[in-house]
């Protein structure tokens, strides 16, 4: 058995081991728990991003454990699109962590070893989503993850975390229950849990309205944690009032996955074993939610004084888009979508990062407060105003090229009014986000003075934020040989 | 024939604008750059007219999109003739500016100049754009460059009025987003080509939908009626910037989006058919009218000037709108020859700002015995407004007028005529208080200083040499002549 068919689990074991070392060396020091976590996720981006050479080569690889040939034994499968999705978890995972060591100690305090085991685990979870190729499977570590990120958002300090991340809980754990319940639907119909499996004897089955049921059961939970409007409660809170390095860490991450899931489960599975009332009757009430989604969560936007609510309903509205395009029903507005997916990861690292500095290194929050940073943190300011743009969806940032495709995809299904939404939210968008802009780059009036702030705190936020700018500005360019060469390839 | 020359054009502001933010505590340096990456620019379009004029199509191919799109900047003669009127004027406002916001101790003068460095990369990105998308591209970097510098003074009126700028400008980029994609599905092609492409794609009444989209895309930065309200409120800005991108850079990218879309997306005789010509004329035709009489109502000197650049603007819409040989041409040429007026009209009103601190018509009786030299510049340009022979407005009028006759719709002459009338109307008691009037104010001479002075003369020269000297003129026409927008 050679090195490259053990990639899969390579990738996931590697940050799982790493969680369970930072555990056990925590009590050595700082220095160890930090240099065990980029071990981890230094090795598993190496083997995701050896893997999705290798699948861009030879195919898709799948993982049989135990040597129990599926549906017998538990399958994992790596394709192009989740090495890349799990590439881009490492990638900034590992950012976000490396630019947050002292924010970190500062907002947790003594409990940063737990933070680091949590951070780690839930990565590996995350991991362990982007290549499940089996339902329950994919519930294990769809909890794993949700039940760390709890954790990572009680941390904070501020009064309302535990508050925040119990409603996240609570909405979490229903949304597990429907999908749990959704599962028991599908191997009731069907006996059996493996997806490819699942798909063969869709059609043998003898009870339609079970699988239905399932479906719809399994949708329904992970719209509630991807935060799809009008299920999107528990995301402003958790992410306003988890410590800053966590919102850092989850707010890009955490729905893109979810995402990945909700569409790997609809192009790969449900629209796969062609089920008929599917396609045209969920698909069109997704349509309409994401619609709703893309409106609703800009006006809320608009209305927040708090950034990081605002940046949470922003990602409301963005959510809406990916939806859309996962819904359109066509590969066009479905590479949109996964384009998207990569692009909202980086932009909203780059926020999250950006409020990390208002918040931990100056202490503001409000947007009216934000005025002096410009002078405080010049770099992060453009860098901001980068990723603004880009979230508009002006050229040439990457936002621009994901909601191109969209759009693309939206003339190809012969829907105007979805195609009016994309374009037009864009003044929507544009609208909360100028918002924020004008404070910061164009009150230097009624700014309070902010002072120097702690630079060590600081030097390493603004390394991060420029670098994910330049990413935003990079990709945009980059985004034809990116989409001709692997998303292509990565669609079903 | 492939050349990096034309990617080297675009790309030279960028770098500047980088530069600049880069050596934020060093204003010398800072102005270097400026002037280098001007000069630079300047020069590389100039090394293009002798491929151009050679009739050969230089080409810097940049990026390929799936599916089966490419961009690629192409230099055509139209696209030159707006680069080199743009790149040339930023050269010359790049002194202006030095002057300006050091006599005025403008605040972040590093923002200001890096801003307008974009603002010009991308403007001459719009005239090398070969297809619609990497137009739309430059297009919207343009109009998110130029808001920093509308609301440059921080104060709540300029705030609103960047507000009222980016509400008009991000919709029409909204409009023209969707027509470009609508374009590629309906024809799969999104090139340029002389004459257009999309005639037979499908049913005229959905390609009349698709010309409303774009029209309300570049409607909005060439302030057609009823599209103009940003343009007047955006004169907060400081005057260079009113100068170079609320006469030329800006405005004119609009105009030269419909003379792009018109001429090689859908075509004239194509719009003609389409009944869409002679919905754009009337509504040029109001907005010269009505701009004009705006014009008369206004005292501060740039909002006037404003609602002037409105209405001539609509001079080179009703050049498309007529659709014949004549007043294609002039339309074309009126793109650049306001251009170059309008600038001096601005250079002459800032340099009575700073130097005067004048900037109301009510206020300047006299003031050519203070300034004479910016007064007479100022003369010039106004006359060359108004047409008169001579001055190189005379001769883009001139071929509007055939235009206008070619295509048998004399009534058109008639707006021309009349709007003639009304810029005398409006420039005139200008030129004529400043120079009769006397003021106790203004008793020495007192040129504003010469950063500001000479840019100003620059253009009035050219003013005349374009209207008066026949190998020029005879230039400019051959130029033109290739830009056939009709196929």
């Amino acid at each position: 058995m050679s090195l490259s068919s053990q990639i899969p689990v390579l990738i996931f074991l590697s940050s799982f081991v790493g969680a369970l070392g930072v555990l056990l060396l925590g009590r050595l020091g700082k220095g160890w728990v930090l240099s065990v976590v980029f071990l981890a996720l230094g090795a598993s981006l190496l083997f995701s991003v050896q893997g999705l050479v290798f699948v861009l080569e030879h195919g898709a690889l799948r993982y049989a454990f135990g040597g129990w040939p599926p549906p017998v034994g538990i399958e994992w499968r790596l394709d192009a699109l989740s090495a890349g999705m799990a590439a881009l978890v490492c990638f900034l995972a590992g950012v976000v962590l490396a630019v947050t060591p002292r924010l970190v100690e500062k907002e947790v305090g003594g409990r940063q070893v737990y933070f680091y085991c949590g951070a780690l685990l839930w990565v590996s979870a995350l991991l362990g989503i982007t290549m499940a190729a089996d339902f329950f499977n994919f519930f294990v570590f769809l909890e794993v993850a949700a039940l760390s990120a709890y954790a990572l958002v009680g941390m904070g300090a501020h009064p309302l975390a535990p508050v925040a991340a119990f409603r996240y809980l609570l909405l979490g754990t229903v949304g597990a229950s429907l999908y749990l319940l959704g599962v028991g639907c599908l191997y009731g119909a069907t006996g059996t849990l493996n997806m490819q499996d699942w798909i063969a004897r869709f059609h043998g089955s003898p009870y339609p309205a079970l699988l239905s049921a399932g479906i719809v059961l399994i949708l329904g939970g992970l719209a509630l944690k991807i935060g799809l409007f009008p299920l999107h409660g528990w995301m402003p809170d958790a992410y306003a009032y988890a410590p800053s390095a966590s919102a850092a860490l989850l707010a890009p991450l955490m729905t893109q996955v979810m995402l990945y899931g909700f569409l790997r489960l609809v192009w790969w599975i449900f629209l796969e074993a062609k089920g008929g009332i599917f396609e045209e009757f969920l698909l069109g009430i997704l349509r309409l939610l994401s619609a709703a989604a893309i409106v609703a969560g800009a006006f809320w936007a608009f209305l927040q004084t708090d950034l990081r609510r605002m940046l949470a309903y922003s990602s409301v509205s963005q959510i809406g888009y990916i939806l859309l395009g996962v819904t359109l029903g066509n590969s066009t507005a479905l590479l949109g979508a996964l384009l998207h997916i990569l692009n909202q990861a980086i932009m909203k690292t780059c926020f999250f990062l950006f409020a990390a500095q208002a918040e931990g290194v100056f202490g503001v929050r409000r947007v009216t407060d934000l005025g002096s940073l410009h002078c405080a943190t010049p770099w992060g300011v453009r860098a901001f105003w980068i990723a603004s743009l880009s979230m508009i969806g002006i050229p040439p940032a990457c936002g621009f090229f994901s909601k191109w495709y969209l759009l693309l995809g939206a003339w190809e299904a012969q829907k105007p009014f979805f195609a009016a939404v994309i374009v037009g939210a864009s003044l929507l968008t544009a609208a909360y986000f100028f918002k924020v802009l004008e404070q910061i780059s164009f009150s230097s009036e009624k700014a309070k003075i902010l002072g120097e702030g702690d630079r060590r705190l600081l030097r390493p936020l603004s390394w991060g934020v420029v670098l994910t700018a330049f990413l935003i500005l990079l990709l945009g360019p980059l985004s034809s040989p990116l989409v001709s060469h692997v998303l292509i390839h990565a669609l079903p | 024939m492939i050349s990096w020359v034309p990617g080297f054009c675009v790309l030279v502001p960028f770098l500047a604008a980088g530069l600049i933010l880069a050596s934020d505590r060093r204003p010398r340096l800072r102005e270097f750059w400026t002037f280098l990456a001007s000069a630079a620019q300047f020069f590389g379009v100039c090394s293009m007219a002798p491929s151009v004029l050679g009739g050969v199509a230089l080409e810097t191919p940049l990026w390929a999109w799936w599916p089966q799109l490419s961009a690629t900047l192409r230099v055509d003669a139209l696209g030159y003739l707006f680069a080199l009127l743009a790149s040339g004027l930023w050269l010359l406002t790049s002194l202006y500016s030095v002057g300006y916001v050091r006599l005025q101790s403008e605040k972040k003068q590093t923002r200001y100049f890096s801003c307008f460095a974009i603002c010009l990369g991308s403007t001459v990105g719009i005239a090398f754009s070969s297809d619609l998308l990497s137009f739309f591209i430059f297009y919207e970097i343009l109009t998110i460059a130029t808001y920093p510098l509308v609301v440059h003074r921080e104060t709540p009126q300029a705030l609103r009025a960047g507000r009222k700028y980016l509400l008009y400008t991000l919709s029409a980029g909204v409009c023209l987003l969707a027509g470009v994609a609508w374009t590629w599905i309906l024809s799969q092609q999104l090139s340029f080509v002389p004459g257009g492409f999309l005639k037979g794609t499908a049913q005229d009444s959905t390609l009349r939908w698709l010309f409303l989209l774009f029209g309300l895309g570049w409607g909005v930065k060439a302030a057609i009626f009823p599209l103009q309200g940003w343009l007047p409120s955006a004169m907060v800005a400081p005057t260079p910037v009113s100068a170079l991108l609320h006469a030329v850079a800006v405005v004119k990218a609009g105009v030269f989006g419909c003379l792009r879309v018109s001429g090689y997306v859908f075509g004239l005789d194509f719009l003609r058919e389409l009944g869409i010509s002679e919905v754009l004329a009337i509504l040029a035709a109001a907005t010269i009218v009505g701009a004009s009489l705006a014009a008369l109502l206004q005292d501060n000197l740039k909002r006037r000037l404003a609602y002037s650049t409105v209405s001539q603007l609509s001079y080179i819409m009703l050049g498309v709108a007529l659709a014949s040989e004549a007043a294609w041409r002039g339309a074309v040429l009126h793109l650049v020859n306001h251009g170059v007026m309008k600038i001096t009209l601005f250079f002459c009103a800032g340099a009575m700002e700073v130097g005067a601190h004048r900037e109301k018509i009510s206020e300047m009786g006299g003031i050519g015995r203070r300034m004479p030299w910016t007064l007479a510049a100022f003369a010039v340009a106004s006359f060359g407004m108004m047409g008169t022979p001579l001055l190189c407005g005379f001769i883009s009028k001139w071929h509007l007028a055939l235009g206008s006759l070619e295509a048998g719709r004399p009534i058109y002459l008639g707006v021309l005529l009349l709007s003639s009338f009304l810029n005398a109307a409006y420039f005139l008691p200008i030129v004529y208080r400043g120079f009769f009037c006397a003021s106790p104010d203004f008793v020495k001479k007192r040129e504003a200083p010469w950063e500001l002075l000479a840019p100003l003369l620059v253009t009035a020269g050219l003013i005349l040499l374009f209207g008066s000297v026949p190998p020029l003129i005879e230039a400019q026409l051959r130029l033109v002549s290739w830009t056939g927008g009709s196929g």
